[in-house]
């Protein structure tokens, strides 16, 4: 970044009319390299495998240091207490990999915990790939939850049109969400990360509001709950009304493939990366791109508004509750890094992090190890990518080459 | 080099245990449960006051010497979202639940399940039933839609539900009219406010949290009444059945602070939060401005529950026996005799409410005060004290 930069940067908001440069500057170099806007396919592979193999390592440690047992036994036998914590790490890893892919069910799990984080992730990489950071996806979420839910219970329609509509209705109340925040950084320069932040805590509030109020809540009842949905609203489970992966799976791996096509084939995706890259270049070039940012913001949040809608329109019992977004708007933005801000790379991201969900409940049951550390270990994969040096000292990697990245840093560079 | 070598060797190794290990899964619930156990066991040691004074016939054998009369239940507990550290109701449905391993009537490492989210319901559940679980406790009206349904498939478990009405010929309801003992509260915090100003204020407006607003504020009242003080109360509408919220039980969010603080500089000096630990940082404000002010725990006697910094600061509890009831429903199945298909209303008439003792305030409380306050909970056991109480259950 030279000079000239920095101060556009802390300047004053121009106006924003046409041709003007949008506030903000270009990206800081250091960004492409922790959301991987601009890698190699092998790089992009590489770290985040050897980041798991890492995770699961420290979490070995982990399961072996928190044995209780095994540590009061540590003193007059050491080597049977190293045994049992060995065996523990066994046991909780061999239930953690059964949980996730063990049976018809621990697939079917896996599938559904994946599905909304899949299209949360999606969200969040779309951000990065035009330099924005979206912290907003459980607040889009909750607003296409809401909005899902609001169709879900006030419309009567057969199930072949009452889904797609409850569906839509999701997309424009997450994309409403995601495209103010947009909106407010073209118009005004507000950082989005502040924005969604603050609009996530809106939205949360909101639905518990909502949840209360005499539209959403059963007759009779003063939980803060929603009625039960109607079943025409309801996403039907793929395998049967036992197992709880639903058509949503189908929606999710529609959105990669449509979000892989506006990214890298189409005239529009090209300006969300060009404006990514450099918004000023984009603007001498002709791009609006403060209309880019509104547009790529309610893209994102619509993609957010479907992950709501398939933990309220997908989520037995079907009545939802006030924290249906869970830890998934959070753990979306884990999963666009894990997926190196790629389409693909966040299908993957999203099955291995379904995948740790679902077998760490079992791991939880059968072998008695803390749910939390499938937690740390996602946290520490996220870590171990934030620092990708680290990863390249551990395994000691050649350094990367400079070359095709060079377009993602910014024209200060 | 080497070291890498190495380091790539006992990966291999550690590649081996893992394929190596049979299925002997039972042998090793470990580490974090065991953890969590001791943990939830420190924060929860309370209400002993509260079961010494029972009367039922299992609680008798529970302090009895043998456990001969039961035959031990295997026991799955499954928490909702707050998770287990919640120092609310979770925590203490799986303290009644290891209160029950101690007494011989549910078998020794029960499973305990952590939800993070409402999609855990359903397959911690299912969990529970796959690992043959014979008695299954959920935690929280959030588990109900799901409670009721896997009791009508699974007709031969018995389950208990915290916090919710029975849900059918198998399912313990255990409910709590927490408003009688947090009447009592209400009077005698009225009685000891030297500003004139009490508080209160609550996690989210839900019927198990506004319960014990509303009866604390009714208490208040009633000592205005009785009294002919003019104590104001923040915080809760009697009439409008509306109040104070954090909306969040997360005691690290700074609303929570700022909801004590703001009522603090409206003058409250005797603040009632409702909600888990959303408690602790009112006391830390308490504290932080040197104010002569005092705390009213819930759920479990908050000066034995809540870390010692604020030991100071505990007026006194209001006391709901989560435990002793979740206790006993799992002994009444392992000594033969499920209660389920009824919902348990804990009251003080049957102390599975109450007030814990003053403590370190006991000073500050004059001694007529505290009669009065004695009489008050006599009268509203004997029904001379009434009101509309607050309706519990879905």
């Amino acid at each position: 970044m030279t000079d000239a930069t920095s101060v556009d940067e802390a300047g004053a908001t121009p106006p924003p009319d046409e041709g003007t440069p949008p506030p903000g500057g270009d990206q800081p170099d250091w960004l492409p390299r922790i959301t991987g806007v601009g890698e190699s396919v092998g790089r992009a592979l590489l770290v985040p495998a050897l980041a798991l193999v890492l995770a699961l390592f420290v979490g070995a440690i982990i399961i072996m240091v928190t044995d209780v047992d095994a540590w009061r036994i540590m003193g007059e036998d050491p080597l049977t207490a190293l045994g049992q914590m060995l065996e523990g790490v066994g046991v909780a890893y061999r239930e953690l990999f059964f949980g996730a892919f063990g049976s018809v069910r621990a697939i079917s799990e896996t599938l559904f915990t994946a599905t909304p984080l899949i299209l949360s992730g999606l969200a969040v990489a779309i951000g990065f790939r035009a330099g924005l950071f979206n912290i907003g996806a459980r607040g889009q979420m909750f607003m296409g939850g809401l909005f899902a839910v609001w169709v879900a219970l006030h419309v009567e329609l057969p199930a072949v049109l009452h889904i797609p509509l409850a569906i839509l209705a999701s997309i424009i109340g997450g994309g409403l969400w995601g495209g103010l925040a947009g909106f407010l950084k073209a118009r005004t320069g507000a950082h989005e990360v502040i924005t969604t932040i603050m609009l996530n805590f809106v939205a949360a509030f909101l639905v518990l509001w909502a949840l209360k109020t005499s539209v959403f809540q059963e007759e009779g009842s003063n939980l803060p709950q929603s009625a039960r949905l109607a079943e025409s609203a309801r996403l039907p489970p793929i395998f049967g009304s036992e197992f709880r992966v639903s058509i949503a799976l189908f929606i999710a791996l529609g959105a990669v493939f449509f979000i892989q096509w506006l990214l890298f084939r189409s005239t529009l995706g090209f300006e969300f990366r060009a404006a990514g890259s450099s918004p000023r270049a984009s603007t001498y070039a002709g791009m609006k791109v403060p209309l880019l940012y509104t547009a790529v913001m309610f893209i994102s949040g619509a993609l957010s508004g479907v992950a709501g809608a398939t933990m309220t329109l997908g989520l037995p019992p079907y009545s939802v509750t006030s924290n249906f977004p869970g830890t998934i708007g959070f753990d979306a933005i884990a999963l666009a890094l894990l997926g190196r801000s790629h389409p693909y790379g966040v299908l993957w991201a999203g099955l291995l992090f379904g995948a740790l969900t679902a077998g760490g409940r079992t791991m939880q049951a059968a072998a008695g190890v803390s749910v939390d550390l499938v937690i740390v270990m996602q946290s520490l994969i996220i870590i171990f990518i934030a620092a990708p040096e680290l990863v390249r000292a551990v395994f000691r990697l050649k350094p990367i080459e400079e070359g095709p990245t060079q377009m993602t840093k910014g024209w200060g560079a | 080099m080497k070291t890498w070598m190495k380091l790539l060797a006992f990966l291999a190794a550690f590649a081996i245990v893992v394929a190596a290990c049979g299925s002997d899964d039972d042998e090793s619930t470990d580490a974090g449960e065991d953890a969590e156990t001791t943990e939830t066991t420190e924060a929860t040691e309370t209400t002993e006051t509260t079961e010494a004074t029972e009367e039922t016939e299992a609680t008798e054998t529970t302090e009895g010497e043998a456990a001969g009369d039961f035959t031990p239940v295997k026991a799955c507990f499954v928490t909702d979202d707050a998770g287990v550290d919640d120092r609310s109701f979770n925590a203490l449905g799986w303290k009644g639940v290891n209160d029950a391993v101690t007494s011989g009537a549910a078998q020794p490492d029960p499973i305990l399940l952590e939800s993070t989210s409402e999609a855990d319901y359903q397959p911690h559940v299912e969990t529970c039933l796959a690992e043959g679980a014979e008695h299954i406790i959920t935690s929280g009206f959030k588990l109900a839609d799901t409670t009721g349904q896997f009791a009508e498939q699974n007709p031969d478990v018995q389950w208990t539900i915290i916090d919710f009405g029975s849900l059918g010929p198998n399912v313990t309801g255990l409910e709590y009219q927490t408003d009688e003992a947090a009447f009592a509260a209400g009077y005698l915090a009225a009685g000891v406010t030297e500003t004139g100003v009490v508080a209160v204020y609550g996690g989210e407006n839900i019927p198990t949290v506004s319960i014990f607003l509303d009866g604390f504020a009714r208490g208040v009242n009633h000592h205005n009444e009785a009294k002919g003080t003019s104590v104001s109360v923040l915080g809760w509408d009697v009439d409008g059945q509306e109040g104070t919220m954090t909306g969040t039980f997360n005691p690290a969010d700074p609303l929570v602070r700022a909801t004590c603080e703001s009522q603090i500089d409206e003058g409250a000096d005797i603040i009632l939060p409702v909600g888990g630990a959303i408690n602790l940082p009112c006391g830390t404000a308490i504290q932080d401005r040197g104010i002569e002010g005092a705390l009213i725990g819930v759920d479990a006697d908050a000066f034995e529950a809540a870390p010692p910094e604020f030991q100071d600061l505990w007026l006194t509890s209001v006391l709901k026996g989560i435990d002793i009831q979740t206790q006993r429903s799992i002994e009444a199945h392992a000594s033969g005799q499920p209660l389920g298909g009824a919902s348990f209303v804990g009251n003080l008439e049957n102390e599975a409410v109450g007030l814990a003792p003053f403590h370190s305030w006991e000073d500050r409380v004059s001694a007529e005060l505290a009669d009065e306050t004695t009489q008050v909970l006599e009268d509203i056991k004997s029904g001379a004290i009434t009101w509309e109480k607050f309706a519990v259950g879905g």
